[in-house]
């Protein structure tokens, strides 16, 4: 085959799938607490709705992790626990999809994403959004007073989070291995790179705390009190402790409410990018790399302004998305950067040849290589921006009240015993949704 | 030339294999030659069961003194796995097996879960109900109370192995309790080891 050939051929992926789409349109029913609106929406466009506007069983669609997983949690957040659970069911299908990848599907994805940015691969959801599938599964199922399945679905979560740190910890330990000292200047500009991503304060795996403190709730709720108070130990060096009586799950049947909040939006992911003009030999060429960074969003949430009977509740900080999501790309980054560099080089070299051949298909090289290099900024919009806890005793007649929008949400909590009140609000203006599970 | 008619071939096979459907077929259970699966499935609730019913017999707790058969209430059976299982699938067939082995007779009245079946409350109903001759209906004090109760849990633990390898380890506990005492008189573990690729979870 001519050079020619090869060359055009290279010039014409990188053309033809620049228009790879990374953009999301925001989710308007989510952020004003429309939920069952825009899980209806969803189900819509993932054509689970008949024409009769009836729904239709819920079946993994292919590629489509990202839609499912929003769908999932309107759902969830609507009250319809069951629909929210087939999609979790059907999320958790495509993740095993992922996992078990043929090789040609894999060589493929490499390939698109050294010739043009890492979209073309399939979305792999992080360890975090397979925990937090589970999880929500677990506070569905527990609503329901499915006890046996809610125990499988916090296995499964603790499982995933097993997986997780033992396949990083050998994707690292390859990544060293292959890591190619001619495709990088020198380890200096590696460094650069890699600066803000080294100063993130992370969690020291990937346990997100808020799961493990209500699986610990579950396990002593269940009288497995070795395993549930190993594991709220495990919660209490994650956290910086400022109520250690919220750890204290001795007077679990004691009447007491333990409310666990989810507040606000997690973050997005953005990107930094450098392009950096070369002289190869007589010809000009662009290096351009795009490197993802942890985004987050404004949270006009204050859980503190939740009061119960009146009186402020005061919280504990749990967890956040932001250090979660920081962790897991911490993790990941030498794989990102080693891949964006490859990407930059090899259209480096697409460029240099094209410059060769002629200065204005060259030139068309450099900004086609431009445009299509971009970071994969694909995360669930779904998530929370932080967890947090409190613990009341019940005193019989308990009025929660939750201001949002011009109004507030009051809730009745049960007259007698334990329980756990679980809060999500994504924004100010959205309508809260609010669970009691018995302990 | 051959690379052409390779290229080819390769492509009608997988255009074919694409449309290729799995036609129905009924299961040997006897003789079940298919693949192991990483999960829980029929053979292994079928290996469990077989092997605690033998060790209860075995052991002698279920000998009654005079030969007649003792009352068991099944209890809480715990499934702690990561599989979505009904550990109906162990306790039934560990329930047939005993009923035929003739030492032990189930009572459904009375279960962790409340009645298994409804129907010896509900007949108690009619008492007083003129429809119904009340020579039929079911007397006071004729329930029979149980002697023992079975109770457990189905336990997996996953670790990796190499690289490529996970193990799940199944562990099938159960107990028999004397519900007079409160003592345990048999128990009794089955482990069922796995092993198989790391790829994806073993659910």
């Amino acid at each position: 085959m001519s050079k020619k050939y090869i060359l055009s051929c290279a010039v014409s992926v990188l053309f033809l799938s620049g228009c790879v789409s990374t953009g999301k349109k925001p989710d308007d029913g989510y952020l004003i607490g429309n939920y069952a609106n825009a899980a209806l929406l969803g189900d819509t466009n993932l054509g689970f709705v008949d024409e009769a506007g009836l729904l239709l069983p819920v079946e993994p669609k292919a590629g489509s992790v990202l839609e499912h997983l929003d769908v999932a949690e309107n759902y969830r957040l609507s009250g319809n626990l069951l629909r929210s659970s087939e999609h979790y069911d059907a999320i958790e299908y495509l993740f095993k999809d992922e996992d078990t990848e043929g090789l040609v599907t894999k060589a493929g994805e490499s390939i698109g994403s050294l010739l043009v940015n890492d979209n073309m691969r399939s979305y792999e959801p992080t360890p975090t959004e397979r925990v937090l599938v589970n999880y929500y599964k677990a506070l569905n199922f527990w609503s329901e007073s499915n006890i046996d399945f809610t125990r499988v679905e916090f296995n499964r979560a603790n499982e995933r989070t097993r997986i997780a740190i033992e396949r990083y910890a050998e994707e690292i330990k390859e990544k060293n291995k292959n890591v190619n000292s001619e495709q990088l200047e020198s380890n200096e500009e590696a460094h650069v790179l890699s600066d803000a991503v080294n100063s993130w304060e992370v969690y020291d795996n990937f346990m997100n705390p808020a799961v493990a403190f209500t699986n610990a709730l579950f396990l002593s709720s269940q009288s497995d009190h070795t395993n549930a108070d190993t594991l709220m130990k495990r919660v209490e060096s994650m956290v910086e402790v400022q109520k250690p009586e919220i750890f204290d799950m001795k007077d679990i049947n004691d009447g007491y409410f333990w409310v666990i909040t989810e507040t606000g939006l997690g973050p997005m992911l953005d990107e930094n990018r450098y392009d950096i003009p070369w002289k190869v030999g007589d010809e000009f060429i662009v290096l351009s790399i795009a490197l993802p960074t942890v985004k987050p969003r404004q949270s006009t949430v204050n859980p503190s302004t939740y009061t119960l009977n009146g009186k402020y509740l005061s919280m504990q900080a749990l967890g956040s998305m932001e250090k979660l999501a920081k962790t897991e790309l911490k993790k990941r980054w030498s794989g990102i950067l080693t891949r964006a560099i490859a990407s930059a080089v090899a259209k480096g070299v697409i460029q240099k040849a094209a410059a060769k051949e002629n200065i204005y298909v060259g030139f068309a090289a450099s900004l086609i290589s431009a445009v299509t290099t971009s970071a994969d900024k694909r995360i669930w919009g779904k998530t929370p921006a932080n967890w947090s806890v409190t613990k009341v005793k019940n005193n019989g007649d308990n009025l929660l009240s939750i201001p949002y929008a011009q109004t507030s949400h009051q809730v009745s909590l049960p007259s007698n015993g334990s329980g756990i009140v679980y809060i999500k609000q994504p924004t100010s203006s959205s309508k809260p949704y609010v669970s009691i599970v018995a302990l | 030339m051959n690379q052409s008619k390779i290229l080819l071939v390769i492509a009608v096979s997988i255009a074919l294999s694409a449309c290729a459907s799995t036609k129905p077929i009924k299961v040997d259970i006897e003789n079940d030659t298919a693949p192991t699966v990483m999960g829980l499935d029929y053979r292994d609730f079928s290996e469990a069961a077989d092997k605690m019913v033998e060790s209860m017999l075995i052991s002698g707790a279920l000998d009654h003194p005079d030969d007649s058969r003792y009352v068991l209430a099944i209890s809480r059976v715990i499934n702690d796995t990561m599989q979505r299982i009904d550990t109906d699938q162990l306790v039934k067939k560990i329930r047939v097996s005993l009923l035929k082995s003739k030492k032990v007779v189930v009572t459904t009245a009375i279960s962790a879960n409340g009645a298994e079946d409804e129907m010896s409350y509900q007949a108690r109903e009619l008492r007083n109900n003129d429809e119904f001759a009340q020579s039929r209906v079911a007397g006071k004090g004729t329930m029979i109370a149980p002697d023992f109760s079975l109770s457990g849990k189905i336990i997996q633990r996953n670790s990796s192995m190499q690289r490529s390898t996970t193990q799940v380890d199944y562990y099938f506990q159960l107990s028999l309790t004397d519900i007079t005492s409160g003592l345990a008189y048999w128990e009794e573990e089955v482990p069922i080891i796995k092993r198989g690729s790391s790829k994806t979870v073993s659910w």
